[in-house]
């Protein structure tokens, strides 16, 4: 027998007892809308792995098939508790979610999953649409740097309440999308501007120290090749494009949007970021 | 490979704007190709590029912005664009009111091509 067709009968199982090669037969059999087999050879495969986070996940994505959504979530949450990292069963969860209009517990849930898989373009785009549906009803986000460098919610995050002018200052500026700013001191500092990850951390100070020593490079690189000083780097990166800027006294500007975003936006909201952060610093100083 | 860097350079030079390209490699910034329209340093050139752009490459990385394509550097004197694939880079020097649209876009084929 062909190994497709025995993929697709479900009766490869036997000669793999102990092996994984039920976890693509259940996938090839839910594809082919086969579920009540898909359903048996992942019970069988769960049998023999009772503590394998993928066998609850193949199990999961049948149950959900078939709209028994109680029990998907069951074996989902049960999966996540072997492998907190799990991100598939992130994901199933939160396409439970979503399907139940829980949209803040789906954004929740797809953010953390696309911090362990930041390559999967699907889920990243998923997550844009789920935020703009957010944004639309009113509610807050968690931004997702491993897709976007996604802009912090105004609310978001400690010193709400102490810092709130300087967490804020660019807010206005970015609008909707997943953008975020930050104004950074010639040590890499920050100064203001706020940037929260999809898992609810504060990593301004982590990605401001990492870029401003690009500005160092910038004006070196400028210095030796006689072209003057510098006005804004641009970089497009694989999950961002972020722009820089130098500011007042050393200070520098930055503004991280989603791939997706016009580079040409980019450029002229680091501008804008730009004079805000001056005005701002000569307020300040 | 060489006609082919040179031919590709070529491409990007022809680009109004333009005052140098030139082929480096990215991890020592050595140039391996390059056309001027103007008296250039190319070595200069390919090193202290090739240097900003290993040093964005890995800010970007460790950002968790993932790997890096292109970037484009405005100063008063001039712009500089860099886009690599892999350990080729290709660097472009030009005016400062050169097209940058234009010159992206042409610097995206280059390096598919190249």
């Amino acid at each position: 027998m062909a190994p497709d067709r025995d993929r697709a009968s479900g009766r490869g199982v036997p000669a793999d007892p102990g092996g994984l090669a039920f976890l693509p037969m259940v996938d090839s059999l839910r594809r082919l809308g086969r579920l009540e087999e898909a359903r048996r050879v992942a019970l069988d495969g769960l049998g023999r792995h009772p503590y394998l986070a993928d066998a609850h996940d193949a199990f999961a994505r049948v149950l959900a098939d078939q709209g028994d959504e109680r029990q998907a979530r069951d074996e989902w949450e049960f999966a996540l508790r072997l492998d907190p990292t799990h991100d598939a069963s992130l994901k199933g969860l939160g396409f439970l979610a979503y399907r139940r209009r829980d949209l803040a517990a789906a954004e929740q849930l797809l953010a953390r999953a696309l911090l362990r898989s930041p390559q999967d373009d699907g889920l990243a785009t998923a997550l844009r649409r789920l935020r703009a549906e957010l944004r639309g009803a009113g509610h807050p986000v968690t931004p997702d740097r491993a897709s976007s460098g996604a802009a912090a919610s105004p609310a978001s995050g400690p010193g709400h309440a102490s810092g709130e002018g300087a967490r804020t200052l660019f807010a206005a500026l970015l609008g909707d999308g997943d953008r975020t700013a930050l104004l950074l001191d010639r040590d890499g500092l920050v100064l203001a501007g706020a940037y929260v990850d999809g898992g609810g951390n504060e990593v301004a100070d982590e990605v401001g120290a990492h870029l401003a020593g690009l500005a160092d490079e910038a004006a070196r690189a400028l210095e030796h090749l006689g072209l003057g000083r510098w006005e804004s780097l641009l970089v497009e990166a694989q999950h961002a494009t972020v722009a820089l800027s130098p500011a007042t006294d050393g200070a520098v500007v930055m503004v991280a949007a989603a791939r997706d975003t016009q580079v040409g936006l980019v450029r002229r909201l680091v501008g804008q970021a730009r004079q805000r952060a001056d005005a701002w610093l000569g307020a300040v100083a | 490979m060489t006609a082919l860097l040179q031919e590709t350079l070529g491409v990007l030079a022809r680009v109004p704007g333009v005052r140098a390209a030139v082929a480096a490699t990215v991890s020592d910034g050595l140039a391996a190709a390059a056309v001027a329209s103007v008296e250039v340093d190319a070595d200069t050139l390919a090193a202290f590029a090739a240097a900003l752009f290993q040093r964005t490459r890995r800010a970007n990385v460790a950002a968790g912005y993932g790997d890096t394509h292109q970037l484009v550097l405005d100063a008063t004197g001039g712009r500089l664009f860099v886009a690599a694939r892999g350990d080729l880079a290709l660097v472009v020097l030009a005016e400062r009111d050169a097209g940058a649209g234009l010159i992206r876009v042409a610097l995206q084929r280059a390096v598919r091509s190249a």
